[in-house]
């Protein structure tokens, strides 16, 4: 609160006005393109125009006409269409990687944070053991072990994640744990089990979420990644990484074939962005997840 | 600004479980894959006897824990252990493939600073449009992906312009020119996103210390504004820049992986994809334990480097 401190006194109401302004904004046009973005996945066979592994030999490579806006790719197929389904396949992995993330860490870092001592050190060591590997380099050790597919690529980048929700969460338990209410609730017999999941958790979980919504619009740019490279989402399955690792050897007959699923991909990213910082001014008003 | 050794020591300790951890980690790795590494790494055409060879020289009928110590007592020596597929030394693989991976980590960082820095103290100096301008290009630096970029700038640079090769590469020495016109690309692509992040931690940093009331004393005693920014604010800013930095070296060095797969770079990513695609598993460990060594000592590094910038750092370690 320095900036307010540092304007004049009457410019620090407006100053003010205006974050939280800037926080509604960018969290309608977040929850805008999210929510865009869930709807298209989930009804790709309703909006795609036509049939995504339909080949056309004769529009091999074609460029964008009104039928097929978004042109053809090297094997004739509808770019849109299959840009429809890649959606459904890559925001299914970015959700699914953020899901089980939530699934494992969160828990680590409330037993972790709500019990302290030995058990912190017991649960979070093997978590900061997670954090010594770049978080890239995690995802291939792991496709290494378990091979590539879309299962194989949740498991890969949720691991990245685990270490995130584990510590975000731990920290907010932590805070929680000693506050007046949770020692109330114990004074009134409240089991340790109650009072986390009634108590700490609600109060914890806040900052986490604020995370899960960055953490997803990277999960799409990881997935991108290890696909593009063949160790990912495999083909026939179209997947925004996938898309682009196809369209790679065409770049100067077909460009559009590199740019859709790249323009795809800024564009969730930067949804789950303005999401992450909308909500960061409601869940996370003491700024943990920063 | 006294050298924090006492810091140094603590820090240099608290590395080797860490190290021992990872290598742990990483040794497990080929164990957990199911079925017999031997014949899982040497495919099916293998020969049963070329199979034994390698059983025998990985001690595969041995416990886990004498294989560890086995494979560990060569890591230390630098020996990381033979490719079966290409009859080479690990380690003469990844000595290979590392200058060109340490070349593009710090090509990248330095894009990352060039253009970093002066955004973020020009947003921190001038609130209003720079400052918008400079949360704009985070926004959006943040949300392209690096490799699509590296492909957007093969299309610009080298397809429609031809100024630049696509993809290849020299080393420094024979044709120093050429080595870094095979870099400009990789670079840029790897380094623009993390410019996002040093840009925002800067003016974030930069901010906060021209608030300070130090910095209203400098003024009022009429302290140039220019001796304020370098002297004081920068000086003030820097361990939280350094931190970011060491952060954005993991990011680098994961990044680098997939970039030198688009620029067809021969570095350590190149090395671990194919290894991965060849279930070549020596390989993979010796790749992902030489990055994963490399991370954990730069970190070290920035933490040490940090209590040297801010004392308070370091008497709070020691305390």
């Amino acid at each position: 609160m320095s900036a307010a401190g540092a304007a004049t006194p009457a410019a620090a109401p407006r100053r003010l006005a205006r974050r939280r302004e800037g926080g509604t904004w960018s969290l309608r046009v977040g929850a805008g393109i999210v929510v865009a973005l869930v709807l298209v996945a989930v009804c790709a066979s309703v909006l795609a125009p036509h049939d995504r592994d339909a080949i056309s030999a004769t529009d091999v490579l074609g460029a964008p006409t009104p039928s097929h806006p978004l042109g053809f790719d090297e094997a004739g197929r509808d770019v849109l269409s299959r840009l429809l389904y890649a959606y459904r396949v890559s925001l299914g992995v970015a959700l699914g990687s953020v899901g089980v993330a939530l699934l494992v860490g969160v828990p680590i870092g409330l037993v972790a944070g709500f019990y302290g001592r030995w058990i912190d050190l017991l649960l979070m060591r093997p978590i900061d053991m997670m954090l010594a590997f770049p978080a890239l380099l995690l995802s291939f050790v792991l496709i290494a072990v378990i091979g590539t597919g879309v299962r194989a690529a949740i498991i890969a980048i949720a691991a990245i994640f685990i270490p995130v929700f584990a510590r975000v969460v731990r920290t907010a338990a932590l805070t929680v744990s000693s506050l007046a209410y949770v020692d109330a609730a114990r004074a009134r017999g409240a089991s340790n089990l109650s009072i986390m999941l009634r108590h700490v958790l609600p109060n914890a979980i806040g900052p986490a979420l604020v995370q899960a919504s960055i953490l997803a619009g990277i999960a799409i740019q990881i997935e991108a990644a290890i696909s593009f490279v063949g160790l990912g989402v495999q083909p026939p399955t179209p997947s925004l990484g996938v898309m682009l690792a196809d369209g790679r050897n065409f770049l100067s007959q077909a460009p559009w074939l590199e740019i859709v699923p790249g323009c795809a991909i800024a564009v969730s990213v930067l949804g789950f962005i303005l999401l992450a910082d909308g909500l960061r001014g409601r869940l996370d008003p003491y700024g943990v997840s920063r | 600004m006294r050298i924090p050794w006492l810091f140094l020591l603590r820090r240099l300790v608290l590395t080797i479980p860490v190290l021992g951890a990872m290598s742990v980690v990483v040794f497990l790795v080929l164990h957990l894959v199911p079925g017999d590494p031997a014949r899982t790494m040497l495919g099916l055409r293998a020969t049963p006897e070329l199979v034994e060879e390698v059983r025998a020289s990985m001690r595969l009928d041995e416990s886990l824990p004498s294989q560890y110590l086995h494979w560990i007592e060569g890591v230390v020596q630098g020996d990381l252990g033979r490719d079966h597929l290409a009859g080479q030394p690990v380690g003469e693989i990844i000595g290979g493939a590392l200058p060109v991976t340490f070349e593009l980590a710090f090509l990248s960082m330095l894009v990352a600073l060039g253009v970093g820095l002066p955004a973020g103290i020009l947003a921190a100096r001038r609130p209003g449009r720079v400052r918008r301008a400079t949360e704009g290009f985070v926004i959006l630096g943040t949300s392209i992906p690096d490799f699509w970029l590296g492909i957007m700038l093969i299309t610009l640079f080298s397809t429609a312009l031809a100024l630049l090769p696509p993809s290849g590469y020299v080393p420094f020495a024979d044709d120093p020119i050429g080595n870094l016109r095979y870099f400009v690309m990789p670079a840029l692509a790897l380094g623009l996103g993390q410019a996002a992040f040093i840009a925002r931690t800067t003016r974030a940093a930069v901010e906060d210390v021209l608030r300070a009331p130090f910095v209203l004393f400098l003024r009022a005693k009429g302290v140039p504004e220019p001796v304020i920014l370098w002297r004081h604010a920068l000086r003030n800013a820097a361990p939280q820049i350094v931190t970011v930095v060491g952060i954005l070296t993991g990011v680098l060095l994961g990044g680098a992986i997939v970039i030198e797969t688009i620029f067809g770079l021969p570095g350590l990513g190149r090395v671990l994809i194919t290894a991965i695609e060849q279930r070549n598993y020596t390989v993979v460990q010796g790749a992902v334990l030489v990055i994963a060594a490399t991370f954990i000592t730069v970190n070290l590094v920035t933490d040490v480097l940090v209590a040297w910038l801010d004392p308070r750092v370091a008497d709070g370690g020691a305390a």
